[in-house]
């Protein structure tokens, strides 16, 4: 053996990685070669050392903050889970409105999510909630990616950029801008803190604008919750936003002028149009409960709560956090279920939400109706791709109000014990 | 089924409960590893306080990811990956800053420690591990990752192949190329302390250049 590699010979053999071929040739060396010799021995007496370190000793304290960490860690996410499940519904039709553009409805039905959030805040936070989310996005964000590095697998991280790349065919797509400016005042009028006190008040020009600007903070930190379970939908998003906006990109310059007209025209044309319209289904109410309870045997009204809810035709939601659930029950139930739940333990805290579904039902037959009026005038300027696009977003409308509907007909509890 | 239960590794019994986030679960598997995390955070950063940071991170990131851990390995192994990479990823990101120097440090921990034996052994010892450690500083994060686990917590290359998510091949050139690194720069240091040491007094309240 010669002397090149010789650390890397001496590496192996200290730690017996050599094949006994190897070895053999080795040590024939070693006894031949004094450099060799030597660097072996520094190399014995350097790995003894490090082996030989004293372990330090864990400081005081450290155990009780880390344990802290994760319990405000498992607080925040019983909180989530909770919120999220109220906010599922409105989740789900997002998700349709998501995909295919229509953003107007979309930022409508997140703002009635922002009213939930409000009250949601109420019960488990203080102020500082929003900040607080926006930590849990951050971190999380920020945990994610690291993960990435270390070949797990990490979804949220992708977000910030798919967004970011959302912004392009926003600006690009005339209709959505259109549609978010004008639907954005119109968004808290829809959606009123609590649905009976607002609509016997007068609509006043400063408080709408207010709402419509502590909306949109609240928008941005319901987006971060809600994240990861829109990543991938954003992904599509962005691929129907990319395609349609490359479609029409001929188009583009007579859907302006087009839209700019529509723009000024478009409240007036809203109050028209609504009264054309079909009537809403009565009942169209979201009704969500969140109660807090003290019990000591949590565990077992846990499963309890699972059982009735079952035996009454709901589901359960999400039950994966500690010392929580989430359940949907037909309205019909709501009475009974939440009642029964109520004397199970000593209420601490109980917040019912009702989230009035008639206005965004109204919103959506409007773009349905306005998609269809699209449709027509597509048709008779003859530009087949306009009334196809009039078409598809008729469909979606369609299918969202059959959402809303199967929503108005559950009721959505939340349950959280504490000991 | 059974052929992917094949796949998994016995795991630590509280796993089951702190995946369904039991408090009693997790202050367990805390208890059962924070000392070796601790130990990994504070060899690799060199610094108590960053350190106990770490270490707290690593448990949240154990926290938000346990759900992930596929039980293919053994949980210590998921949780040293875990460990050694959030270590990895401070250090890349601190490059540059300057901390708390480790003599200082040194000096510090000298004069509050108080045990049994003689002084001046106790001097000795500390002043070969304030060496080592200041050695270790001089690697890059990669090598002092995979001395750290071959050398100081004696791991098999199996296991570090598993841990850092490299090849065995690699963990045999990589831990090769540390050794030899630590030993340059272990020499480098040794020959310069000798020479610091016959400028300054032996005593030694404030034998180092504060950095």
């Amino acid at each position: 053996m010669k002397c090149e590699n010789r650390e890397e010979k001496i590496s192996l053999y200290i730690d017996r990685q050599l094949d006994w071929q190897e070895q053999k040739e080795f040590l024939k060396h070693i006894k031949q070669c004094p450099e060799c010799k030597q660097a072996l021995q520094q190399a014995q007496q350097l790995r003894q050392m490090l082996l030989d370190m004293p372990q330090e000793e864990v400081p005081e304290g450290l155990h009780e903050n880390i344990m802290k960490a994760i319990q405000k860690e498992m607080q925040k996410e019983a909180q989530k889970t909770s919120k999220k499940a109220s906010n599922k519904t409105i989740i789900k039709r997002k998700k349709v409105w998501h995909q295919y553009g229509v953003l107007a409805a979309s930022f409508l039905i997140l703002a009635a999510g922002v009213s939930l959030y409000k009250k949601n805040n109420s019960i488990n936070m203080d102020n500082t909630a929003m900040q607080l989310s926006g930590d849990i996005l951050v971190g999380e964000g920020a945990i994610l990616a690291d993960m990435d590095e270390l070949g797990e697998v990490g979804e949220v991280g992708e977000v910030e950029e798919i967004e970011e790349q959302n912004n392009e065919p926003f600006q690009q797509q005339p209709n959505i801008t259109q549609s978010r400016t004008v639907k954005n005042p119109e968004t808290s009028k829809a959606l009123p803190q609590t649905p009976y006190i607002a609509s016997s008040e007068p609509e006043t020009q400063k408080t709408e604008g207010a709402e419509t600007t502590q909306s949109e903070g609240a928008e941005e930190a319901i987006q971060g919750e809600q994240n990861d379970q829109n990543s991938e939908q954003k992904q599509e998003t962005q691929k129907v936003l990319t395609q349609s906006a490359s479609e029409t990109k001929n188009d583009i310059e007579s859907d302006i002028a087009d839209d700019l007209q529509d723009n000024g025209e478009i409240k007036s044309e809203h109050q028209k149009s609504t009264n054309n319209m079909r009537a809403v289904p009565s009942n169209m109410k979201s009704k969500s409960l969140q109660i807090t309870l003290k019990a000591n045997n949590a565990d077992k009204i846990l499963k309890n709560i699972e059982k009735r809810v079952k035996a009454l035709g709901g589901e359960v939601e999400t039950a994966d956090a500690q010392n929580s659930i989430t359940v949907k029950v037909p309205l019909s139930e709501y009475n009974n279920v939440s009642n029964w739940i109520e004397q199970q333990g000593e209420v601490i805290d109980k917040q019912e939400f009702t989230e009035d579904l008639a206005k965004q039902y109204k919103e959506i037959q409007k773009q349905q109706y306005d998609a269809s009026e699209k449709e027509k005038e597509a048709e008779q300027k003859q530009q087949p791709r306009k009334a196809q696009e009039a078409r598809k977003i008729q469909k979606e409308c369609q299918n969202a109000l059959d959402e809303l509907k199967k929503t108005a007909e559950f009721a959505t509890i939340t349950a959280i014990f504490s000991e | 089924m059974e052929d992917k239960k094949e796949d998994k590794k016995e795991q630590p019994v509280w796993l089951k409960a702190a995946l369904q986030n039991d408090s009693t679960a997790w202050d367990t598997l805390v208890s059962e590893n924070e000392r070796f995390v601790y130990h990994i955070a504070y060899r690799m950063m060199q610094n108590e306080e960053e350190a106990k940071d770490i270490s707290q991170e690593i448990f949240l990131k154990v926290y938000r990811n346990l759900s992930k851990f596929d039980e293919k390995s053994a949980f210590s192994t998921w949780l040293y990956r875990i460990a050694v990479n959030t270590c990895i990823d401070a250090l890349r990101k601190k490059k540059g800053k300057q901390t708390i120097s480790l003599e200082e440090q040194f000096q510090s921990d000298t004069q509050i420690q108080d045990t049994k034996e003689s002084p001046e052994y106790q001097y000795l010892q500390k002043e070969k591990s304030m060496y080592i450690m200041q050695t270790i500083e001089k690697l890059s994060p990669e090598h002092r990752a995979i001395l750290l686990l071959r050398d100081m917590e004696d791991m098999s290359y199996g296991e570090i192949a598993e841990c850092l998510s490299v090849s065995l091949g690699t963990v045999k050139s990589r831990i090769a190329r540390a050794r030899e690194q630590f030993k340059k720069e272990f020499l480098n240091k040794k020959e310069l302390f000798i020479k610091k040491k016959r400028q300054t007094s032996v005593k030694g309240n404030k034998g180092g250049d504060n950095v």
